[in-house]
C-alpha cells in the first residue's frame, strides 16, 4: 500500500464524523467545515466562546455612525499573512465580492444582502449574465469584456463596501442591523489573499465569475488566523500548524492539531477510549445515553450531574439548535384536497396533543431539553424567555372538536415524513402514537430518503414534515425570519401579515430592549397561537473529553472553538 | 483465441457507454439538487441557476455530451460537494486503498476458500468438511459490520495489539482485509468443493487411480483444474467487487476508499462524482470479466480446443 510518511503525533488530535468539504469561506455552511476555517482565517470581528458577543480579531478598532449604518474598522498594523504580506484593507474587499458573486454565491452570501448596493448589483449581474448567454457565441467575448469593466466600475460606485486607504475597511449598509457586528464573524466575512487566489480566477464566456479548485490547498493557501494548513488529506484528516506570522497565540496554545475524518461513531469512542484522540466534539452514538448515566461533568452548565457518577470525561450541553415538526399550512394539500392544517386551531390541537417532554425522557435519553418555543431558551443574550404551550390533550380535542373535526376520524389522514437517517423514525412513531392516543386522529409515519425529502419539503409536498434549525447568528432573528412570508426556509408555507409586521417593526425599533420584546412577540404569537411548527426539543452536544487533559474547552451553544485557546498535557 | 479477445476488448467501450446512459438518466431523473444541501440554508434559485452554468450542468442534453467529451480526455469533472477537489483527485486519492485492501481481501479468499473447498470435497462427510461448512455459511450469514466491529473492539480495545482506525501502515490493511474476504471465500470454499466432487466421482479420475497416479496428483493436477472454472468465472466480478471498495467496511474501519464515495455521492446528488465512479466501477468490472473469461478458456481444454 502507498504508506503515508507519519509526523509526529499532533498537540491536539481530535475528530470530526463528516468530512472537511471546503475550505473556501464563500461556500462553507457545514459546521465541521467552519471549525476548521476560523482557526486559519481570522475576520475583522472573531467570535469568542466566553463572551456573548464578538470582539475584534483582524481589526483593532471598529466606529459605528449614521445611526448605525456605517461601520469603518481599522486593520490592526501587525496583522499577517502566513506568506508574510500585511493584510490590508483590499483582501477583505477581494473576499467579499468573491462571495456575492454569480457562480461562487452560496447559502450564506445573502448576510452581504445588508451591505447598501449588494442586491442591486447582484441582480444586475445575474441579468447580465443571462442576456450574453443569449448572445451567438461569436459575439459573447466582447460583450462579455465590456461587461466586466462595467461591472467594476458599478461595484465601486454603487456598492457600500469601500477601503479608502489599506488599513481601513468601510461597510455602509442599507438600514441599520443591530446585529450586523454578529453577523460579521460568520466564515463568509473571513478575508482572502488576493494574490494567492486570484490565479485561480476563471471567466466564462457568459460572464460567470468562477474558481479553480487548488488555492485551498495545504502550501498554497494562505491563511491570517492562528494557524494554517499544514495538510489536507481528502477523507483522512485535516493538520494545522501554527501561522509563524499570528500576533499572540499565547504560549499554551497547541503548536499543532490534527482533524481525523472517522465517520463511524463507535470507531470514534474506540479511538478515543484507547487514546488516539483527545476530544471528540461531537459524541453521538446508540451507548451515550449509558455514558451519560454515568457521568459528571464539571462543566458549570453541564446537563449531566450526579453524585457517586464516576466518569468526568463525559460532557452534555444545549446548543443553539432546535428541532421541530413543519405543518403544511397551505390552503390545500399536495393532492389538491382542503389542508385542515391551514387552520390554526387544528395545528394547535396537534401541537397540545404531543408531550415533548416524554418523547425527551423516554426515547431520545441524551438530556435534550423539552421544547416549547422555536428558539433555545437563554441563548442569547438580552432576549426574554417565550412561553409556548404545554401538553394538554383535553384543551386539543376541545379545539379540535370546535375547529369541525368533533368525530376526530374524520380528519383526513396525516402523514408525518422525515428523512431515513438517525433516530427521526423513532420520534416520529411516537410523536404519532400520541396523536392516535390523545386526539384520536388517523396518523401515518413516512420515511424518505435524504434529498428526496429536502425536495418534496421545499415544494410544500407534506402534510407534517421534520425540520431542524441551528441558528447562524446571535440574535432571534436567525431563527424566526425563516416563518416570514416568503422567505426561502418557510416549508411550512406560513404566511401571516400580523407576524410579518411585528418583523417589521422590530426592524424598524428604536432601542435594542424595545426590538427584542417586539421579537419576543412574533415568537409566542407562533408558539402559543398560529403554531406553523410543533416543536419537539432543542438539541444538546455531547463533548469526551478528560478535564485533566484538555484545558480551556468550556460549553458553547455554537460550537465553535478557537483551538489556540486550549491547552492539551500529557 | 487473440480473434476472440480483441473481439470483446472492442465491445468494452460500447458497454461502458451504456452504463454511462443508464446511470446519467437515473441521477437527472431523481429529485433533489446538488446544490442544496438536506437539511441546511437555502441557496436562492438565481444562485443555484448561476451554479449549475458554471458546472456546464444547467442543460441536461448539453452536460450529457460535455461530460462524456471530458472523460474521454482524461478528466472525470469537479466534485460539486467537494468542491476544492477535482473527480480525478478524489479517485486517485481512494482508489489505491480499496485495491490494497481488496486486492489483500481476494488473495485471502482464494487461499482460504480453496484450501477449504479441496478439502472438503477430499474428506468429504468428516469434520474437516463440517468446518469448510461452518466457514462458508457463517461467512455468507454474519454481516461485515458485526465482524468488523468484534476484530477492532478484540484487537485494538481487548488486545491492543492493533491501531483503532485509520490508515497509516500496513497493519491498518489485516483487519478490513480479512473482513472483505469473509463473503467471497464463503462462496469459493462452496463452488470448489461442489466442482471438486463432481470432478473426483467422474470417470478420467477413476481411470487416473486406476493407473495408479499418487492420490495428491489426482487431485491437484487432474481434478482441481476443472473444479476450479466456476471459482474462476466467479472471481472477475468478485474482485471488482472487493477492489472498488465496500462502504461498510470502510466505515467500520475508518478507511479512507472509494466505497464512500458511491454512497455519498448518491446521497449528495453529487453528480459528477456519481458517475466519475460508476465509470471506474464498470471499467473495472468490465476488465476483470474480460479476464476471467479468457482464463477460463485458457483452463478449459474443451474451450482452448474450440477457441483454435
Amino acid at each position: 500500500m502507498a504508506r503515508i510518511p507519519r509526523e509526529a503525533p499532533a498537540d491536539l488530535r481530535l475528530v470530526e464524523s463528516i468530512s472537511i468539504s471546503t475550505l473556501d469561506p464563500a461556500s462553507v455552511s457545514h459546521l465541521q467545515d467552519i471549525r476548521v476555517l476560523i482557526q486559519i482565517l481570522e475576520g475583522l470581528m472573531v467570535f469568542d466562546p466566553s463572551r456573548p458577543d464578538p470582539v475584534p480579531g483582524c481589526a483593532a478598532s471598529v466606529d459605528v455612525d449614521s445611526g448605525g449604518r456605517r461601520y469603518r474598522y481599522r486593520l490592526r498594523a501587525e496583522a499577517r499573512w502566513s506568506n508574510g504580506d500585511p493584510v490590508i484593507a483590499d483582501d477583505f474587499l477581494f473576499a467579499w465580492r468573491r462571495a456575492i458573486e454569480p457562480g461562487t454565491r452560496q447559502d450564506y452570501a445573502f448576510f452581504l444582502d445588508f451591505v447598501a448596493g449588494v442586491p442591486e448589483y447582484v441582480a444586475w449581474r445575474h441579468a447580465e449574465i443571462s442576456r450574453i448567454g443569449e448572445l451567438p457565441g461569436a459575439s459573447r467575448r466582447a460583450a462579455c469584456d465590456a461587461h466586466l469593466a462595467e461591472a467594476d466600475r458599478r461595484f465601486g460606485a454603487t456598492v457600500g463596501l469601500a477601503a479608502p486607504s489599506p488599513d481601513i475597511v468601510e461597510i455602509r449598509l442599507s438600514r441599520p442591523v443591530p446585529y450586523w457586528l454578529d453577523l460579521m464573524s460568520n466564515p463568509v466575512f473571513l478575508p482572502l489573499n488576493r494574490r494567492a487566489v486570484e490565479p485561480y480566477r476563471r471567466i466564462s464566456d457568459t460572464g460567470l465569475i468562477y474558481y479553480e479548485p487548488g488555492w485551498s490547498r495545504p502550501g498554497r493557501m494562505v491563511c491570517n488566523g492562528p494557524y494554517m494548513l499544514a495538510d489536507w488529506r481528502f477523507k483522512r484528516s485535516v493538520r494545522l500548524a501554527r501561522n509563524p506570522h499570528y500576533r499572540d497565540a499565547g504560549p499554551a496554545a497547541p503548536r499543532s492539531v490534527e482533524i481525523l475524518d472517522v465517520a463511524d461513531p463507535n470507531t470514534a469512542w474506540l479511538m478515543y477510549a484507547a487514546g488516539r484522540v483527545d476530544w471528540l466534539p461531537s459524541l453521538d452514538a446508540g451507548f451515550v445515553p449509558e455514558l451519560l448515566a454515568r457521568s459528571d461533568s464539571p462543566f458549570p452548565i453541564a446537563l449531566n450531574r450526579g453524585a457517586d457518577r464516576p466518569r468526568r470525561d463525559i460532557h452534555a450541553f444545549p446548543c443553539f439548535g432546535t428541532y421541530f415538526y413543519s405543518f403544511n399550512c397551505l390552503p390545500t394539500r399536495p393532492d389538491g384536497s382542503a389542508n385542515p392544517f391551514h387552520d390554526a386551531r387544528v395545528r394547535r390541537a396537534f401541537v397540545l396533543a404531543v408531550d415533548a417532554e416524554a418523547v425527551c425522557r423516554s426515547v431520545l435519553r441524551q438530556n435534550e431539553i423539552p421544547a416549547e418555543s422555536f428558539i433555545p431558551p437563554d441563548s442569547i443574550a438580552g432576549y426574554p424567555r417565550v412561553a409556548g404551550l404545554a401538553f394538554d390533550p383535553i384543551e386539543a380535542r376541545r379545539l379540535l372538536a370546535e375547529a369541525g373535526f368533533a368525530e376526530p376520524r374524520r380528519l383526513p389522514e396525516t402523514v408525518i415524513s422525515f428523512n431515513n437517517e438517525a433516530n427521526h423514525a423513532l420520534i416520529a412513531q411516537t410523536v404519532a402514537a400520541m396523536l392516535r392516543a390523545n386526539l384520536g386522529v388517523r396518523v401515518r409515519i413516512e420515511g424518505k430518503e435524504g434529498q428526496t425529502f429536502a425536495d418534496d419539503k421545499q415544494r410544500h409536498r407534506f402534510h407534517i414534515a421534520r425540520a431542524s434549525w441551528y441558528g447562524d447568528y446571535s440574535d432571534p432573528t436567525t431563527f424566526l425570519d425563516t416563518l416570514a412570508t416568503g422567505n426561502g426556509n418557510n416549508d411550512s408555507g406560513y404566511s401571516d401579515p400580523e407576524y410579518d409586521a411585528l418583523l417589521d417593526a422590530a426592524g424598524r425599533a428604536a432601542d435594542e430592549g424595545e426590538r427584542m420584546r417586539i421579537l419576543a412577540r412574533a415568537e409566542a404569537r407562533i408558539v402559543t397561537e398560529t403554531l406553523p411548527i410543533l416543536p419537539l426539543f432543542h438539541y444538546v452536544n455531547v463533548y469526551a473529553f478528560d478535564p485533566q487533559r484538555v484545558r480551556g474547552l468550556a460549553p458553547n451553544v455554537r460550537l465553535l472553538i478557537p483551538y489556540k485557546d486550549l491547552e492539551v498535557r500529557r | 483465441m487473440t480473434r476472440r479477445i480483441l473481439v470483446r476488448l472492442a465491445q468494452v467501450p460500447l458497454i461502458l457507454l451504456l452504463i454511462y446512459t443508464a446511470a446519467f438518466i437515473m441521477i437527472v431523473a431523481v429529485p433533489g439538487s446538488p446544490f442544496q444541501a438536506a437539511g441546511s440554508r437555502r441557496l436562492d434559485p438565481l444562485a443555484e441557476a448561476a451554479l449549475r452554468a458554471r458546472y456546464g450542468a444547467d442543460d441536461n442534453v448539453r452536460f450529457y455530451f460535455r461530460y462524456l467529451g471530458r472523460v474521454l480526455s482524461g478528466d472525470l469533472g469537479q466534485s460539486f460537494q467537494y468542491e476544492n477537489w477535482t473527480c480525478n483527485e478524489i479517485i486517485a486519492d481512494s482508489l489505491p486503498a480499496s485495491l490494497t485492501i481488496g486486492g489483500a481481501a481476494v488473495v485471502l479468499a482464494l487461499a482460504g476458500g480453496l484450501a477449504l473447498g479441496i478439502l472438503g470435497a477430499v474428506f468429504r462427510h468428516t469434520w474437516i468438511d463440517s468446518i469448510a461448512l461452518v466457514v462458508s455459511v457463517a461467512g455468507i450469514s454474519i454481516p461485515t459490520f458485526v465482524i468488523g466491529a468484534a476484530l477492532l473492539v478484540l484487537f485494538s480495545v481487548t488486545w491492543p495489539v492493533l491501531p483503532a482506525g485509520g490508515w497509516d501502515g500496513p497493519a491498518d490493511v489485516i483487519r478490513p482485509a480479512i473482513t472483505l474476504s469473509l463473503v467471497p471465500m464463503a462462496y469459493i470454499t462452496r463452488l470448489t468443493r461442489l466442482g471438486m466432487l463432481d470432478c473426483l466421482g467422474s470417470d478420467y479420475i477413476r481411470t487416473g487411480r486406476a493407473k495408479g497416479l499418487p492420490e495428491y496428483r489426482v487431485i491437484l493436477r487432474h481434478a482441481l483444474p476443472n473444479a476450479l472454472l466456476p471459482v474462476v468465472s466467479y472471481l472477475g466480478p468478485a474482485a471488482a467487487a472487493a477492489m472498488t471498495g465496500s462502504f461498510v467496511v470502510e466505515r467500520v474501519f475508518n478507511v479512507p476508499g472509494l466505497g464512500v464515495h458511491f454512497v455519498n455521492g448518491v446521497l449528495n446528488r453529487d453528480q459528477m462524482l456519481i458517475l466519475a465512479v460508476v465509470l471506474v466501477y464498470s471499467t473495472i468490472l468490465v476488465l476483470f470479466n474480460l479476464l476471467a473469461d479468457v482464463a477460463v478458456q485458457l483452463l478449459d481444454p474443451r474451450l482452448r480446443q474450440a477457441a483454435v
